[in-house]
C-alpha cells in the first residue's frame, strides 16, 4: 500500500492510476496536478502540472495507444490535455467551451478514437475529438437543466461498435443516457432515469460484458442506485435497485467499477470506501471495506 | 453572467425546494410600476424552461400586493410545499402549491392576526409547519400552519419597531433573529419566550439578518443605511463585536442570503442596484454581478441548487443567473474588425458579465473523497480529514474463487504438470457437457493423443478380429464376408488348364469378338470391348497383366458399375487409391470406429491424417457424438475445433455452476465469479490439451482469444499477473487488444515477468553471447571446444544457439559451466541421453513408425525423449549454418527430421563410416562418421575429395542432429569402445566442435591410415567446423559421454565389426546406408507423402563408398559443385537447392547400389561431371540433355537434380 500525504496544498479531488497501474495522477484545489510513480510501497513525484486557474476536479488517463496523455478539468471551466514526451510533461491542448466549472472528464473507449467527454456545471456536456492532425472536433449539447456532475461512457458493444452511449448524472437528480446520433452528429437523450432525491454525484457504467448493462449512480442523497437493463432490450427497460436499502452514512461521492466489472467501490463523505458485489440472487452484498 | 432567464415583474419571490426549483413571485407592495396598477398577482414560473411563453406555470390574482413570500419544503401534507405570502393587507395567505399547479385552483388559507402589513414570512427550516411572520409595528407571530394557531415569541427587551427581516436559526429550531428599523438585530428564544440578545454596531442600522447555514452561534447582519453600507458577521459567543466587516456596497443593503451548501458564500444586494458575492468567513468580496436598473430588493440562492440565484429589482425584473461564469470577456466575444461590426455585434451580445475578484469554487463541487479502480485490482483512494487529503493506493485482495482455482492452474503451469489440475476437475465431478472431458484429458496426458484415439476405436489388429466376430451384425457385412470368401479363394488350388476347348462359340457375339482380339494380342481393345459390354470380370482379368492404363480403365469400369450400390465396391475404391477421403466423408457414421481405424491404417502424411481424422470428428460432432468427436480432434491435432466445442459450452457451464450453487454460495458468489469459474474450466482444458499437443505453434486460437482475454483480465484484476500473462501468451496478437494487454502485463509484472523474460532470453542470449564465449576458445584453446565459431558467427541467427546446444553435451566443462545458468542446458543434457531403445526401434526400421515420424518433425522428441520439438528443429538448422548462408532456414525442416531417422544408419553404417570416411582420422571417424555417415559418405579414395571437404556440410542438413547421433556413438564406444582405441575419445570430442582450422591443423596428426581416414576432414563432413583436437578432448569427454549414455542398443553389435574393417580398408566397403536416408526423411517433412520411399531405401541404405570407381568422379564432382554453389545461392532459392541436393543424393544412391544406371549412362555422367568441373556449362548441359534422351529409362528424379545443379553452377559461377 502506498500512502501519500501532503501531496498538495489543498484538497485532493481525484487520484487515478494509469493504464498500467504504475502511475498515479492526483489533482487538487491548489490548482495543480501531480504525477507519481508508484511501485510497491514506494512512490516518487514525477512532475507537477500547472496551468489551471481553479481547483482541478478530475484527471483521466488516455489509452496508451494515444501516447502518455492526461486530461484534467477544472473549476476554471477548462479542460487541459497534458502529454509526456521524453521526461517532460507539457500542456498540448485546451478545451474551453464551457461557461462554468467542468466537473468531470472521461476518455471514450479507445476503439472510438481520442474522444473526451466533459460535463459541466453549465448543464452541458461536450465531446471533444482530438484528431491526428492536432485539430479538435467538438460536440456540445445541453444535457441537464443545470449542473452535470459526472459522465462516462458505456463499454463498446461487440456487435455494434458504432453505437456509442454515455451516461451522465446531474444536479437535477437525474441519470441520463445518451446515444450518439451520427445523422444529427450529436448525442440524443435515450433515457432519463429518475430515482435520486438529490444531486447525482457520480455515474459509472460497468465495463462488464455480461448480459446486462450495469450503471451505478452515487448521490448526494446518500444512496447508490444500480440501474440495469438486459442488453438488447428496448427503451424504458431500465430497472433500478438500491445498492443498500438504508441510506449510507454520508454523501456518496464516487462510484467505480473494478476493471472486470464485478466489484463496485463507493466512496462516501465519511471517508469510507465500501466494496460491493452482486450475488447470484441478484442482491448486492457488501464485500468489504478498503483500508479498514 | 450566465443568465438563465428574466422574469418581468416587480415582485417579492421565493424559490421552491425542488431539484429544479420554481419561482413564485407576488406583485411587490409599496411600489408603483409604470402602469400605476393596483392589481396584485401571484405567479409561478419555471425558470429553467427555455421557451419564454411556457415559463409561466400558474397565475392568480391576490387580494393585496406582497411584501414577502416563503415556500416550505415538501411535507407529507403538502407534496410540493406550502407557499406563505405576507400581504400588504395585514393577512398571511397560505397556498398549497400542489393544488395550485395541479388543479389550477386558487384555494388558500388566510391567517389574519397582524394589525399592519405583513412584511416578512419565514418557514422554520427544521419544522416546516412552523412559520414566523413580522409586521410594521413590532408584531412577530409564530404560526403552526397545520393548525392555523399562533403565538408571540415573548417579551422584547426594548420597544420593537418595524420588523422587516426574520431568520430562523438553522440548527436550533427555537431560535430566530429579527431586524428592522430599530438599528439593532434581535435574537429570540421561543423556549425562553423572550428576546435574548441584541446586536448593535456603532450606530449602524442593522436592518437585515441571516443565520449561518450550520453553526448556531453565527449570523450575519447588514446595514440598511446608505451612509455605512456594511455587512457584519457575528459569533454570538462574543456578541459585542462583529467578526468580519464586509465593505463593498455603495448604498443600503436590502437583502442577504447565506448559502446553505457553502458557508463561504454569501449573497447581498441593495439600493446601489448591485448584487455581490462574498466569502463572509474570510471577509472577502468575491464577485459583483452586473447591476440591475434599480434597487435590488431581494437576492436568493436557489435553496437546493446554489449554482443558481435570483435577484429581484424594482425595475420589473427578476433575473435568474448562475453563480459562475467562465465565458470569455466581452472584448473577446466582440471582435469586429471595423466600427460598424463592433456595434452590430455588441448589440447582439450579452455584454454584462460578473466581475470576479477571486475565483472561489463552491464547496459543493469540491469532492473530498474518491476511490477509483486501477489495473490489477488496485484502487486509488482519496480521503480527507480536517481539510487534509491523503492519497492511498491499495490492492484489493482477489476474489476467493479466483484465488483457489487459479492457483492450481498456476502451479501446473509452473511445473508443466497438469495432472493435478485434471485430478481436481475430475474429482469435482462436474456434470455438464464436457465435464467428462477431464477424464479424457487425463488419459491424454498419460498416453498421448494417438493412444487416446486407439483406446476408443481399438487397435487395428484387435479391430480386425473384433470386427470379424461382429461381422454378421455389422453393416459392413458384405464386405467382410466377401473378404472372407476372397481369402478362401486364395487358398484354392491353382487352375491348371486341361482338355481341349473351342475358341469360338457360335452365338455369343461378344465372346467371339473378344476371343479374336485376344488371339490377336490386342489386349487393350479386348479390354475396351469388355468394358463396353459391361463384362467387368473379364476386363479385370485382362487388366491384371496389362498396362497401368488398362488397370485403371478396368478399375473405373468396376467402380462405375458397383460402387453405387455395393459398399464393398465403394470401399475398394478407396482402398485402391489408398485414400480414405471417401470413407471419411461418406462412410456410415455409426461405424466411425472402423472408419477411424481406416484413417489410422491409411495414415499417409501427418497432414492428411490430421485432415481425415478431423473431418471424421466433424461428422461425429454433427451427428451428436461430441465426446468421440473430441477424441478425433485431439488425435488430429485440431485445437481450434476442440476449443470451439469447449467454447460453445461456456454458457452451459455457467448455467451449470449457477444451478449448482447452494444458497450460501448464491449469497456469496456473483455472476462474475461464475463466469470466471466457467472460463477457467475452458481455459484449463486448453492449457492441458496444449501441454500435450505435438505442435507447439498453437493452432488457431483466435476464436478462443476473447475468452482467454477475459479470463486473463479477471486474473490480472485479482493480481494473478503471471498466470494472466501465461494465459494471454496463448492468444495470438491479432485478437483485438491482446497485444496491449500483454504489454501491460509485462510492464506491470516487471518483476514476476522476469522469469518469462529469462525464458526468452535463454533463447535469445545464447545467440549473441555464445559467439563471445566460444569464439575465443577457437583461437586460443581448442579444447574449450565449443562448436565451430562459424556456427555462431551468425549471432542473429536464432537457430545458431541450437548449434551450441547440440554441441554442448560434449562440450568441455568450461563451456558447460558457462552455460549452466542457461535453461537450455537441461535440454542439452536430456538430449545427450536419448533413450537408446527408441533409436533402435528406428533402426530396426519399422516402416510404420517411420511413417509416423515422417508425420511431423515434432516427433523428434519421441526419440530424444525430452527434447522439445522446437529445439530439435532448431538444432538441426544450426548444422548447416556454419557453412551456408544462414538463411537456409528452408532447409531446416528437413534437417530436423533427420534426427529420428539417422540412428538406424548409424548402427548399421558405423563400420562403413569409419571405412568409407576417407578423411576421418581413424579414431575420430567413428564419431563424425556416424553422424555424417548417413549422408556423407566421403568418397574415400580420391585425393580430390579432400579438397572437397565442403561437401560435408552439404550433407549436414540431413545429418542427424549431433545430439542424438553422438550419444549413440558414445554407446558404441562405451561398449565396444575399444576398436577405435584412442580415437574414441576424439570422436566424442569432435562434436564438441573444434574450430575448423584446428581440424586441419591436426589433420593427420592422430591418424595413420591416410587413405581412408584422413582424419581431419572427416569431421567437416559431420560437424563441419567442430573437430577438436583429439587429445585434450579425450580427457574431458569420455566421462561425460559415458555418463550421458544409456545402455547401448543392439546396433552396437553391428557397429564393432564395421568399425574394425575400416581401418584396414580404404575406400569402402561398407554399407553406409545413410546418405540415402537423408532425403527420404525430408520428404515427409516437406509433406510429400511418400512414406514408402524412405522405407525401401532404408532397407538397403547404400553407402557412397560403394560407388564403383568408374562412377566416383560423378559423385566427387557433383557433390563438390553442389557445395560450391550452396553459399552462393540466394536464400529464396533454398528450396530448389535442397531439392537438387536431394535428387543428387538419389543419384548417388543409385550409383552406390548399382541398381539403375548402366555403364553408358555412367560414362556420360562422368563426362558431364568433368565438363562441369572445367566449368564447361554448355557442354555439361548438352550432355545432360543427351543423357535424358538416350537413356530416358534410367533418368529418374535424379536427372532434374543434375540439371538444376548445372544451372546453379552456371548462375553462380
Amino acid at each position: 500500500m502506498v500512502t501519500i500525504s501532503n501531496a498538495h496544498d489543498g484538497l485532493i479531488h481525484d487520484a487515478v492510476l494509469d493504464y498500467y497501474g504504475k502511475r498515479l495522477a492526483t489533482c487538487s484545489s491548489d490548482k495543480t496536478i501531480k504525477i507519481f510513480q508508484v511501485e510497491g510501497d514506494n512512490y516518487k513525484l514525477i512532475d507537477t502540472l500547472r496551468g489551471h486557474e481553479g481547483p482541478v476536479w478530475q484527471v483521466s488517463w488516455a489509452h496508451p495507444k494515444f501516447g502518455v496523455i492526461l486530461a484534467s478539468c477544472s473549476y476554471d471551466g477548462k479542460v487541459l490535455i497534458w502529454k509526456e514526451e521524453g521526461d517532460t510533461w507539457s500542456n498540448i491542448a485546451e478545451h474551453s467551451v464551457h461557461q462554468a466549472s467542468v466537473n468531470s472528464i472521461s476518455w471514450a473507449p479507445s476503439e472510438y478514437g481520442a474522444l473526451l467527454l466533459c460535463t459541466s456545471s453549465d448543464g452541458k456536456c461536450s465531446v471533444v475529438e482530438f484528431q491526428a492532425d492536432g485539430s479538435q472536433k467538438t460536440i456540445v449539447w445541453q444535457a441537464h437543466a443545470i449542473g452535470v456532475n459526472a459522465g462516462t461512457w458505456a463499454p463498446p458493444q461487440k456487435e455494434n461498435i458504432s453505437e456509442r452511449r454515455i451516461v451522465t448524472g446531474g444536479c437535477d437528480n437525474l441519470v441520463k443516457i445518451w446515444r450518439f446520433d451520427a445523422v444529427q452528429n450529436t448525442y440524443v437523450e435515450e433515457e432519463a432515469l429518475a430515482g435520486h432525491t438529490d444531486w447525482v454525484r457520480d455515474v459509472a457504467w460497468s465495463p462488464s460484458l455480461l448480459s446486462k448493462y450495469y450503471i451505478a449512480s452515487a448521490s448526494q442523497d446518500r444512496t447508490v442506485i444500480i440501474w440495469t437493463k438486459e442488453v438488447g432490450e428496448k427503451k424504458g427497460a431500465w430497472k433500478k435497485q438500491l445498492l443498500r436499502h438504508d441510506k449510507f452514512p454520508d454523501v456518496c461521492w464516487r462510484a467505480s467499477w473494478s476493471m472486470s466489472g464485478n466489484v463496485l467501490a463507493i466512496s462516501g463523505g465519511d471517508n469510507k470506501v465500501t466494496l460491493w458485489k452482486e450475488n447470484l440472487g441478484g442482491e448486492w452484498e457488501e464485500a468489504g471495506e478498503v483500508d479498514q | 453572467m450566465v443568465k438563465l432567464c428574466e422574469i418581468n415583474q416587480t415582485a417579492a419571490f421565493a424559490w421552491s425546494h425542488d431539484a429544479l426549483p420554481l419561482i413564485a413571485a407576488g406583485t411587490l407592495a409599496g411600489v408603483m410600476d409604470d402602469t400605476f396598477s393596483s392589481d396584485s398577482f401571484l405567479k409561478i414560473y419555471d425558470p429553467f424552461e427555455k421557451a419564454d411563453d411556457k415559463r409561466l406555470l400558474f397565475q392568480t390574482s391576490a387580494d393585496a400586493k406582497f411584501h414577502s413570500l416563503a415556500w416550505s419544503k415538501p411535507t407529507d401534507t403538502y407534496s410540493r410545499g406550502l407557499l406563505a405570502a405576507g400581504l400588504e393587507n395585514n393577512d398571511i395567505q397560505l397556498y398549497d402549491v400542489g393544488k395550485l399547479l395541479k388543479d389550477n385552483s386558487t384555494a388558500s388559507t388566510k391567517l389574519s392576526k397582524h394589525s399592519s402589513p405583513v412584511l416578512q414570512v419565514k418557514f422554520n427550516p427544521l419544522q416546516q409547519h412552523i412559520l414566523a411572520s413580522s409586521g410594521t409595528k413590532g408584531e412577530i407571530f409564530v404560526w403552526d400552519t397545520n393548525k392555523g394557531s399562533s403565538f408571540t415569541p415573548g417579551r422584547a427587551m426594548s420597544p420593537v419597531g418595524k420588523v422587516s427581516s426574520l431568520s430562523w436559526n438553522n440548527s436550533v429550531s427555537h431560535i430566530f433573529a429579527s431586524a428592522g428599523d430599530t438599528g439593532y438585530a434581535s435574537i429570540w428564544d421561543l423556549k425562553a419566550k423572550r428576546e435574548v440578545l441584541q446586536l448593535t454596531y456603532s450606530g449602524v442600522n442593522l436592518s437585515v439578518v441571516d443565520w449561518h447555514p450550520s453553526q448556531s452561534t453565527r449570523l450575519v447582519t447588514a446595514s440598511g443605511s446608505d451612509l455605512d453600507p456594511v455587512i457584519l458577521t457575528w459569533d454570538l459567543r462574543n456578541s459585542s463585536t462583529p467578526e468580519k466587516v464586509l465593505k463593498g456596497h455603495r448604498k443600503a443593503i436590502l437583502s442577504l442570503d447565506w448559502c446553505h451548501q457553502d458557508p463561504n458564500l454569501l449573497l447581498s444586494s441593495g439600493k446601489d442596484d448591485a448584487t455581490m458575492l462574498w466569502n463572509p468567513v474570510e471577509g472577502k468580496k468575491l464577485a459583483e454581478y452586473p447591476s440591475l436598473p434599480n434597487w435590488v430588493h431581494q437576492t436568493t440562492f436557489a435553496p437546493r441548487l446554489p449554482d443558481v440565484f435570483a435577484s429581484a429589482s424594482l425595475d420589473k425584473k427578476i433575473v435568474v443567473q448562475t453563480l459562475q461564469d467562465t465565458s470569455p470577456p466581452v472584448s473577446s466575444k466582440v471582435g469586429g474588425s471595423n466600427e460598424d461590426d463592433f456595434w452590430n455585434q455588441i448589440s447582439s451580445t450579452d455584454t454584462q458579465q460578473p466581475v470576479f475578484q477571486e475565483q472561489q469554487a463552491p464547496a459543493w463541487l469540491s469532492r473530498p473523497v474518491s476511490a477509483t479502480f486501477g489495473f490489477g485490482g488496485k484502487i486509488a483512494v482519496v480521503q480527507t480529514v480536517d481539510d487534509k487529503s491523503t492519497v492511498k493506493v491499495v490492492t484489493i485482495p482477489g476474489l476467493e474463487t479466483i484465488d483457489s482455482s487459479a492457483k492450481a492452474l498456476a502451479d501446473a503451469v509452473k511445473k508443466n504438470d497438469f495432472s493435478e489440475v485434471c485430478k481436481i476437475r475430475i474429482e469435482a465431478e462436474s456434470n455438464f457437457a464436457g465435464g467428462k472431458d477431464w477424464t479424457l484429458l487425463k488419459e491424454l496426458l498419460e498416453k498421448g493423443p494417438n493412444a487416446l484415439l486407439e483406446d476408443r476405436i481399438g487397435k487395428n489388429n484387435d479391430a480386425a478380429e473384433e470386427e470379424s466376430k461382429n461381422v454378421s451384425s455389422s453393416s459392413d457385412d458384405d464386405f467382410f464376408q466377401q473378404l472372407g470368401s476372397a481369402k478362401k479363394a486364395e487358398s484354392v488350388a491353382h487352375f491348371t488348364p486341361s482338355g481341349d476347348f473351342k475358341l469360338f462359340s457360335g452365338t455369343d457375339e461378344f465372346t467371339n469378338k473378344a476371343t479374336t482380339k485376344i488371339l490377336e494380342g490386342q489386349f487393350e481393345e479386348a479390354l475396351d470391348l469388355c468394358v463396353s459390354e459391361n463384362r467387368i470380370l473379364e476386363a479385370l482379368v485382362l487388366a491384371l497383366n496389362g498396362t497401368d492404363d488398362m488397370k485403371t480403365k478396368a478399375k473405373s469400369a468396376y467402380f462405375r458399375k458397383y460402387a453405387g450400390e455395393s459398399s464393398l465396391a465403394r470401399l475398394l475404391y478407396s482402398a485402391s487409391r489408398e485414400n480414405v477421403l471417401d470413407v471419411v466423408a461418406h462412410g456410415d457414421i455409426e461405424s466411425w470406429k472402423q472408419i477411424a481405424r481406416a484413417v489410422v491404417a491409411f495414415k499417409g502424411s501427418k497432414e492428411s491424417f490430421d485432415f481425415n481424422i478431423t473431418q471424421l470428428g466433424d461428422r461425429l460432432l454433427s451427428s451428436g457424438s461430441r465426446d468421440d468427436a473430441i477424441a478425433c480432434y485431439i488425435a488430429g491435432n485440431a485445437l481450434d475445433k476442440v476449443s470451439s466445442i469447449w467454447l460453445s459450452e461456456l454458457g452451459d457451464i455457467e448455467k451449470y455452476y449457477l444451478e449448482q450453487s447452494n444458497n450460501d454460495e448464491k449469497k456469496k458468489l456473483s455472476a462474475s465469479d461464475i463466469r470466471f469459474k466457467a472460463l477457467g474450466e475452458v481455459v484449463e482444458k486448453v492449457f492441458v490439451y496444449q501441454s500435450t499437443a505435438t505442435s507447439p505453434s498453437s493452432a488457431n486460437l483466435e476464436n478462443l482469444g476473447s475468452a482467454f482475454k477475459e479470463y486473463a483480465e479477471y486474473l490480472a484484476n485479482a493480481g494473478q499477473f503471471e498466470l494472466a500473462r501465461e494465459t494471454l501468451g496463448k492468444v495470438p496478437d491479432v485478437v483485438p487488444g491482446v497485444k496491449l494487454e500483454k504489454e501491460r502485463l509485462d510492464k506491470v509484472v516487471a518483476k514476476p515477468s522476469k522469469p518469462a523474460a529469462a525464458k526468452y532470453s535463454s533463447y535469445a542470449t545464447p545467440v549473441t553471447s555464445r559467439p563471445a564465449t566460444f569464439a575465443s576458445p577457437v583461437v586460443a584453446n581448442p579444447v574449450s571446444g565449443a562448436p565451430a565459431p562459424s556456427a555462431f558467427a551468425t549471432p542473429r541467427n536464432p537457430y545458431a544457439r541450437t548449434a551450441s546446444v547440440s554441441g554442448n553435451p560434449y562440450a568441455p566443462k568450461t563451456a558447460m559451466d558457462s552455460l549452466k545458468s542457461n535453461p537450455l542446458n537441461h535440454g542439452i543434457d536430456s538430449a545427450a541421453v536419448p533413450p537408446p531403445p527408441k533409436l533402435e526401434s528406428h533402426v530396426s526400421s519399422q516402416p510404420p513408425s517411420v511413417a509416423k515420424d515422417a508425420g511431423g518433425w515434432n516427433d523428434i522428441p519421441e526419440s530424444l525423449g525430452i527434447q522439445p520439438p522446437k529445439r530439435g528443429s532448431v538444432s538441426s538448422s544450426s548444422v548447416p549454418s556454419p557453412y551456408q548462408v544462414q538463411q537456409r532456414s528452408g532447409s531446416l525442416r528437413p534437417v530436423s527430421r533427420a534426427p529420428s531417422i539417422p540412428p538406424p544408419p548409424k548402427s548399421g553404417s558405423i563400420n562403413g563410416d569409419a571405412v568409407r570416411n576417407p578423411y576421418a582420422p581413424s579414431a575420430q571417424p567413428v564419431v563424425p562418421p556416424t553422424a555424417t555417415s548417413n549422408f556423407v559418405p566421403a568418397p574415400p579414395i580420391s585425393p580430390q575429395q579432400r579438397a572437397v571437404t565442403p561437401r560435408a556440410p552439404v550433407r549436414n542438413p540431413y545429418a542427424p542432429s549431433r545430439v542424438d547421433s553422438q550419444p549413440l556413438i558414445g554407446q558404441q564406444f562405451g561398449q565396444f569402445g575399444q576398436p577405435l582405441g584412442q580415437p574414441l575419445g576424439q570422436p566424442l570430442g569432435q562434436p564438441l566442435g573444434q574450430p575448423f582450422g584446428q581440424q586441419y591443423g591436426q589433420a593427420g596428426i592422430p591418424t595413420p591410415g591416410p587413405a581412408n581416414f584422413a582424419p581431419p576432414r572427416a569431421q567437416p563432413s559431420f560437424d563441419g567446423n567442430s573437430v577438436p583436437p583429439p587429445p585434450p578432448l579425450k580427457a574431458t569427454l569420455p566421462p561425460r559421454v559415458e555418463a550421458a549414455l544409456p545402455p547401448p542398443p543392439r546396433p552396437v553389435a553391428a557397429a564393432p565389426p564395421a568399425a574394425v574393417p575400416p581401418p584396414s580398408t580404404a575406400p569402402p566397403p561398407s554399407t553406409a546406408p545413410p546418405p540415402s536416408t537423408a532425403p527420404p526423411p525430408q520428404s515427409p517433412l516437406l509433406q510429400q507423402p511418400q512414406p514408402q520411399t524412405p522405407i525401401s531405401l532404408r532397407s538397403s541404405l547404400p553407402d557412397r563408398a560403394n560407388i564403383p570407381d568408374v562412377a566416383q568422379p560423378i559423385y566427387i564432382v557433383l557433390s563438390s559443385e553442389l557445395e560450391k554453389v550452396k553459399p552462393k545461392i540466394p536464400a529464396k532459392f533454398g528450396r530448389q537447392l535442397l531439392d537438387a541436393e536431394k535428387r543428387l543424393n538419389i543419384l548417388f544412391d543409385h550409383l552406390a547400389t548399382g541398381d539403375l544406371l548402366t555403364g553408358p549412362t555412367i560414362e556420360s555422367l562422368v563426362q558431364l561431371s568433368n565438363a562441369l568441373a572445367k566449368k564447361d556449362f554448355a557442354g555439361a548441359s548438352s550432355l545432360q540433355a543427351k543423357i535424358s534422351v538416350d537413356h530416358a529409362g534410367e533418368c529418374g528424379d535424379w536427372m532434374v537434380g543434375v540439371k538444376r545443379l548445372i544451372g546453379m553452377a552456371k548462375a553462380t559461377n
